[in-house]
């Protein structure tokens, strides 16, 4: 049977980001992606009502934010299981690179408040 | 609320990275039956994750709060997903087969698993499930004898040709929806 060609030519890194622009290379994966950036963590059922999206297909795009280690997810048992979402470590990081003006506006922004807060 | 468009500059970074790369974008995704079938998926998952193809483990990666024939569906009528892989080893994934092969949209993206005892081609038992099998092989294609290094027997050149094309005027007759 003829084998898989090997990748030993391709940094495993540009792989890795190649994984992440076909998960946010999407406008229902960006919007969930930039929606839960903005809510620190969040639960599966918020999502669907903050997007109006349907909830498997939801499902489906969320399972390729998290294969593509954009995303973290962990269960909570409040009666029933709930599944929450946060961004990952890489996720954070890529905010940055990708949207570097937004990431200084929403800093801007969150000070701003603090600030108000504090009158 | 209202989705945003492509951000241009994901689209663009994507492509320049595949162009860098020699190798496109790919999202698919691995099912198949509980227990040994999942720790297997898993493996073939992080094999994949790590040559850049964005693989799916349904039980990993969907939230449980969602059915999981809830998701198929959404996953049958909009996703982007490349290829969905069904390893049939239980009646669950024979299901999950059923429904996917029912839909021509998905049907073309379906690689189907099962073992040389159950292949219209490795073996002329014939079932139900193995007629639904040669009708996607004629259909379609795509359907893999898969086994940890068994020996098979494998058809003549005259007995598939004539099998598939038997089956093909079939369906060109009967369900001339599937071949368009």
């Amino acid at each position: 049977m003829k084998t898989t060609p090997d990748l030993e030519d391709v940094d495993p890194e540009l792989l890795e980001l190649l994984r992440a622009y076909t998960a946010l290379d999407n406008p229902i994966r960006l919007k969930a992606y930039l929606l839960i950036r903005d809510s620190g963590e969040v639960p599966f059922h918020e999502i669907t009502k903050a997007m109006g999206v349907e909830s498997g297909l939801l499902a489906y795009h969320l399972g390729v934010l998290k294969a593509a280690n954009i995303i973290d997810m962990r269960y909570e048992r409040v009666g029933r299981e709930i599944s929450k979402y946060r961004l990952s470590k890489r996720g954070e990081e890529l905010y940055s690179a990708l949207f570097p003006r937004r990431t200084k506006a929403v800093g801007r922004a969150r000070k701003t408040a603090v600030r108000l807060a504090a009158q | 609320m209202v989705l945003p468009k492509r951000d241009p500059r994901l689209r663009v970074a994507r492509e320049q990275l595949e162009s860098q790369i020699n190798r496109s974008r790919l999202i698919v995704v691995l099912l198949g039956s509980a227990g040994s079938g999942l720790d297997e998926r898993r493996d073939i998952a992080r094999v994949l994750n790590a040559r850049g193809v964005s693989a799916l483990v349904p039980e990993d990666d969907f939230p449980a709060d969602v059915n999981p024939s809830i998701v198929e569906r959404a996953i049958l009528s909009h996703a982007d997903v490349d290829l969905v892989f069904v390893s049939v080893r239980s009646w669950g994934t024979a299901t999950e087969f059923g429904q996917f092969h029912a839909e021509p949209t998905i049907a073309r993206k379906l690689r189907v698993l099962v073992d040389p005892d159950h292949h219209p081609l490795h073996n002329p038992k014939h079932g139900y499930l193995e007629d639904l099998y040669l009708t996607h092989l004629a259909a379609y294609g795509h359907v893999y004898a898969v086994d940890s290094g068994r020996f098979v027997p494998v058809p003549s050149i005259k007995s598939l040709v004539t099998l598939l094309a038997e089956t093909t005027r079939q369906l060109k007759f009967f369900q001339q929806d599937l071949i368009k």
